[in-house]
């Protein structure tokens, strides 16, 4: 890209072949229906229009065009990448039939979640289990099925794509949409409020304990499209949900930009938690192609007591740019942010968080792992502010790099910002590579250096792990795994 | 007359270029327990090292043999799946990894490579029982992480925990007194003698007399700047309590060249 | 006044050799390309420049003022509102003013300074070449003195620790404004060498201070800095220093004592350039009053610079509920084989200790003050001389006294 010579063409098949070990790289043939690339206001008035959505909502998405245009994109100090041409872009594609019920699902997407191993059929139901989780899928931009909306609702909860928000529930979505993440944000929370085409809906009403895990699943397919996708959950007094996320995309040599934004809302005694897989394609080897991850997380503790967790496995993606915030309003609430992100090859990734202590006795916890390997390049970025009202604030940070050759670099830019003499705030980071004692200590003991160097790395993000679900956990070691590979020796 | 087992030929090794084993040459039979005893800085450790294949030390000349064969070119796992042991002198702590998740690997690896079939979970676990009785190691152990936060003595009996659970055929033993006491280091010793067998062969490495009245040597080489100055029987042992090294240390500079 | 309106006034200075006023000529034309750092400027996120500029200061003209009175009889070198008064060399060692030397300026700050940088260059009064030669070992006192008026004392110091030497470098910042302190210090420190630099700031209220020490250390060199900060109302010490060569050691210490609306801002770059160097840092602030305490700590490791160990802990003590203390420890790591860790932490005094202190008898007063000052103690104890350890123990005892 930019000025670089261009790399030879490479097939998408060759790719393949290079970085077999991606295993969500396959993509699938699906009608879709999708505008041409380019963004004027008109490709904003066509997306609400195609949508259905109200007055105010076209207004909102102008203002955010508006500002866009206005605001200048971000550079980092440790990253450079060629220019975003942000009119090759289609900001719309969706598969053509829109269904209504599981039979109307084009069999080809449904074959594809299937290969993703997301259940879109609510299969334990019918076999009279428990169900444990609940899946939203978003296929590029639009959400083709919700499971289990049905079973939910029972309990009040709400759990429906964005779109069908909008419609059912627009009194909801327009006392919360942008109330954590204003439309004017940064540079790609705006430009994802103007051409935001769909995404999750959670509503948790007081005093409810979501039964099952919810989740969405995002998948880019089309070739040459952006991904923008907002997920608003609102959880009321005393309520919990736990929400996961899961992202791939099929191989492809040119990059795709995925700006998403997320806002969750946390009042009073309610529980969030939130936790990310992301796994999007990292470009082969020489750093051809793979996904712009450049998305904005952020959750609000309106009410006292209130939680909101952030866990997140970031193995994928080109670049990755993120850092899952929690703004603690309510006194006595917590917010937490747990990472492990992985950069191999020519990856990079800023990620980190923000804790915002307004109220008073607010308590946050960051706890942040890093791998570096190959090439790749990781700065760790996070904000710790006590403001001068949040007496008794506490927050606890614990920021650890890996490094694995002597090409990669890891990169700790931490800022303590304490503004109340009441508050204690301890920041601890380190950077080492894998101890050549530990390797050969498993070594002896019969293990090979590609399972010692894993065994080691899992060790490291154990405490990270274990605020995952079961599941997940599972899938995050294997990622891991399949990431290292060829990092060792 | 039993199988020669580990066979160490004329062995000189250095570490950052420097020379550490000078010319060492000792054989381990089938059933025999040796021990290397010397003086602080004799060469006692990296003896220990150069054998398992720490990739730090560079062997220079000689030869190491295991059952016949040159394994100088072998990764320590590949060693270790041969059947050879090292219990650290000072076992390294692995945050994050428990012990059990480790050698349940540790253990499938070594019989994957012996083409005996996997353990699975239920029968590692009662495996992990049986054996971790027999060094009195708390079964909580298992469950937390390898040797982190670890007692002296907790670490070396986990060193010999696992020696039995991986059932090797040579043993090097570093300094298994090191920070125990007379108590731990009869705990240590015990677990040690159990797995004795006429098809096994251990080389213990030792400073002190002490341990070997507790683990019992076929055959005592004396150590000193990188070569074997002397070797006999058990009596050895005695001399070298009752006259230090510094006799040794004369018998090496009066043999040198 | 603007940057442009302070290139003026170094244009106008024009006594010295041809080769230091062609050097000040060059940094006033830098000033004027760089500007002041603006409020968007990264390393200036906590300390506004303007703070700095809070009066026209001008430099001073004529000879220097006998100043007896505050001179310090222990110090070799007196500068006075940046002009030198007087300058004397321990023996074996050279001094001279570096208007007379100035071949080196530059060398390790940059030939293109930028800022504060190049406001200190262009206005640069005078300052003192010191060379400790081969296998000397020497120490050094140098007084700077504010005289108020609205002065500039712009100094500018060129230090060489030539194979083998040793140099315990002392400079202390005394005076009354308004004035501002601009002082400016560039060592090389050669291989196997030393250089000790004890910078204590103590300025009475009204003199903004402004200080940069660039120090490049050689193989099996050290440099061991413990710098000291309040009092003065805005003040702001840049510590950079490169490890050069295999086996360099750099040990920075820093203890900030802020009350009132005081502000201290200790920024840090230490570069790992070449492999098996060192680098320790230990930074306290202990703040009262509505004061606000900086630190920025950045470690950036090379390519190529193996085995790195480096080290940083920052600690901050609020003393009152309106103090601030903001922190920034960075790690830039572009090298596997490494081992460097940081730590900060910010928080009142520990209530455990406290009260385990006034079980045992002690009234809260004596408490705290016992707890404040053995906070203050690990950077104390860093001094290399038993005189400088009284003294520094003495200021503390004295601003927390004033304090409480």
């Amino acid at each position: 890209m930019g000025e670089e010579a261009q790399p030879a063409r490479t097939s998408a098949e060759e790719m393949v072949a290079e970085r077999g070990e991606y295993r969500y790289g396959f993509s699938t043939p699906i009608e879709a229906d999708r505008l041409p690339p380019g963004l004027d206001e008109e490709v904003v008035r066509f997306i609400s229009a195609k949508k259905g959505e109200p007055g105010w909502l076209l207004d909102w998405r102008l203002a955010a065009f508006r500002a866009w245009q206005q605001m200048e994109e971000p550079t980092w100090p440790h990253f450079t990448y060629g220019p975003i041409d942000y009119q090759g872009v289609s900001y719309y594609a969706a598969p053509k039939q829109k269904p209504q019920s599981l039979d109307e699902v084009d069999p080809e997407i449904l074959e594809m979640f299937e290969k993703l191993g997301i259940p879109l059929q609510e299969r334990e139901a019918l076999a009279g289990v428990e169900p444990t989780i609940a899946v939203d899928a978003v296929l590029d931009s639009v959400s083709v099925k919700t499971t289990f909306r049905a079973k939910l609702a029972e309990l009040g909860i709400l759990f429906m794509s964005f779109g069908e928000a909008v419609r059912e529930h627009p009194e909801l979505v327009r006392k919360y949409l942008g109330s954590v993440v204003p439309h004017t944000d940064n540079y790609f929370a705006a430009l994802n409020a103007a051409v935001f085409s769909d995404g999750s809906f959670v509503y948790v009403p007081k005093g409810v304990r979501c039964p099952m895990e919810l989740s969405t699943y995002f998948r880019i397919n089309e070739a040459n499209t952006g991904q923008f996708e907002r997920t608003l959950i609102i959880v009321e007094d005393g309520a919990y949900v736990s929400y996961l996320e899961g992202c791939t995309a099929p191989m492809r040599k040119d990059n795709q930009l995925h700006a998403a934004v997320v806002e969750l809302v946390a009042h009073a005694d309610a529980t969030i938690k939130y936790s990310t897989v992301q796994n999007w394609f990292p470009g082969d080897k020489e750093g051809r192609g793979g996904v712009y991850n450049f998305v904005t997380k952020r959750g609000k503790c309106l009410g006292a007591r209130s939680r909101i967790s952030w866990t997140q496995v970031e193995t994928g993606s080109a670049i990755t740019w993120k850092y899952p915030s929690c703004i603690l309003q309510g006194d006595d609430s917590v917010g937490e942010f747990y990472s492990v992100a992985l950069t191999n090859n020519r990856q990079l990734a800023d990620t980190g968080t923000k804790m915002i202590h307004l109220g008073r006795n607010t308590r946050s916890t960051i706890v942040s792992k890093g791998i570096s390997a190959g090439r790749g390049q990781q700065t760790y970025r996070g904000l710790v502010q006590i403001n001068k009202k949040a007496v008794g604030a506490r927050n606890y940070t614990r920021c650890d790099s890996l490094l694995i050759g002597g090409a990669c670099g890891a990169h700790t830019l931490p800022y303590v910002d304490v503004r109340n003499g009441s508050a204690t705030v301890e920041h601890e980071a380190s950077a080492s590579r894998i101890g050549e004692d530990q390797l050969f200590y498993l070594r002896q003991r019969g293990l090979s250096e590609e399972d010692a160097v894993s065994m080691i790395v899992n060790g490291f993000c154990r405490e990270v792990f274990k605020e995952l679900p079961m599941e997940f956990a599972v899938e995050a070691r294997r990622l891991l795994e399949v990431s290292l590979e060829g990092a060792v020796g | 007359m039993s199988e020669t087992l580990l066979e160490l030929v004329d062995l000189h090794a250095e570490v950052d270029g420097k020379p550490i084993l000078k010319g060492l040459s000792l054989a381990l039979r089938a059933g025999e327990v040796h021990a290397v005893m010397g003086p602080n800085a004799s060469g006692k450790s990296t003896l220990s090292k150069v054998i398992t294949g720490h990739p730090d030390y560079r062997v220079t000349g000689g030869d190491v043999r295991f059952r016949g064969a040159s394994i100088l070119e072998l990764t320590p796992e590949e060693r270790a799946h041969q059947g050879l042991f090292l219990s650290f002198q000072s076992p390294v702590e692995i945050p994050g990894v428990s012990t059990a998740v480790f050698l349940k690997a540790a253990v499938n690896a070594v019989r994957r490579a012996r083409n005996q079939p996997e353990l699975d979970a239920a029968a590692f676990l009662r495996l992990a029982r049986e054996k971790s009785a027999l060094v009195q190691l708390d079964k909580e152990l298992l469950s937390r992480s390898l040797n982190e936060g670890f007692s002296g003595g907790e670490k070396k009996r986990n060193e010999i925990f696992q020696m039995a659970m991986l059932e090797p055929v040579v043993s090097v033993l570093d300094e298994p007194d090191s920070g125990l006491d007379v108590d731990a280091l009869r705990i240590v010793a015990d677990g040690v003698n159990a797995l004795r067998s006429p098809e096994r062969a251990m080389l213990v490495i030792t400073h002190y007399q002490r341990l070997l009245d507790h683990l019992p040597a076929d055959h005592i080489h004396v150590l000193v700047d990188g070569r074997i100055v002397r070797s006999g029987g058990p009596e050895l042992a005695g001399e070298v309590e009752a006259q230090g090294y510094a006799w040794a240390r004369e018998a090496a500079a009066g043999a040198a060249p | 006044m603007t940057e442009q309106q302070y290139a003026e006034l170094a244009r106008g200075l024009s006594e010295g050799p041809p080769g230091w006023v062609e050097l000040r000529q060059g940094a006033a034309d830098a000033l004027v390309a760089s500007g002041f750092p603006g409020p968007r400027d990264e390393a200036w996120k906590y300390t506004r420049p303007a703070a700095l500029l809070d009066h026209d200061w001008a430099p001073a003209e004529g000879d220097p003022p006998e100043v007896d009175a505050e001179a310090d009889p222990e110090a070799d070198v007196v500068l006075v509102d940046g002009r030198l008064l007087r300058a004397r060399a321990a023996p074996g060692t050279t001094v001279e003013s570096i208007r007379q030397d100035s071949f080196g300026v530059g060398h390790i700050l940059g030939e293109d300074p930028a800022g504060f940088l190049a406001l200190n260059l262009a206005l640069a009064r005078d300052g003192v070449a010191v060379r400790v030669p081969a296998g000397v070992s020497a120490k050094l006192v140098v007084q700077h003195v504010a005289t108020g008026g609205e002065r500039l004392g712009a100094a500018r110091h060129l230090i060489n620790v030539d194979p083998g030497g040793e140099l315990l470098l002392v400079e202390r910042f005394t005076g009354q404004g308004p004035a501002f302190t601009s002082a400016v210090v560039e060592a090389h420190v050669s291989e196997r060498a030393s250089l000790v630099h004890v910078r204590e700031q103590a300025e009475g209220p009204g003199v903004p201070h402004h200080g940069v020490v660039g120090v490049n250390v050689g193989a099996g060199g050290r440099y061991h800095a413990v710098s000291v900060l309040g009092g003065a109302g805005t003040t702001r010490v840049e510590l950079r220093v490169a490890l050069q060569a295999p086996g360099a050691h750099v040990s920075l210490d820093g203890l900030v004592l802020v009350a009132g609306r005081e502000h201290a801002d200790h920024h840090v770059r230490i570069e790992h350039r070449a492999p098996g160097c060192t680098s320790r840092q230990a930074f306290r602030s202990l703040c009262a009053g509505r004061s606000r305490s900086v630190f920025t700590g950045n470690v950036v490791v090379a390519e190529g610079a193996v085995g790195t160990d480096a080290a940083q802990v920052h600690r901050a003590l609020l003393l009152s509920d309106d103090a601030v203390a903001d922190a920034r420890p960075q790690l830039e790591i572009s090298c596997d084989d490494v081992r460097c860790t940081h730590g900060a932490a910010v928080g009142a005094l520990d209530a455990e200790a406290l009260f385990y202190l006034r079980q045992r008898g002690l009234g809260e007063l004596a408490a705290r003050s016992l707890l404040t000052e053995a906070f203050a103690a690990e950077i104390v104890d860093a001094l290399p001389d038993e005189a400088l350890r009284d003294a520094l123990r003495a200021r503390v005892a004295g601003w927390l006294g004033a304090a409480s």
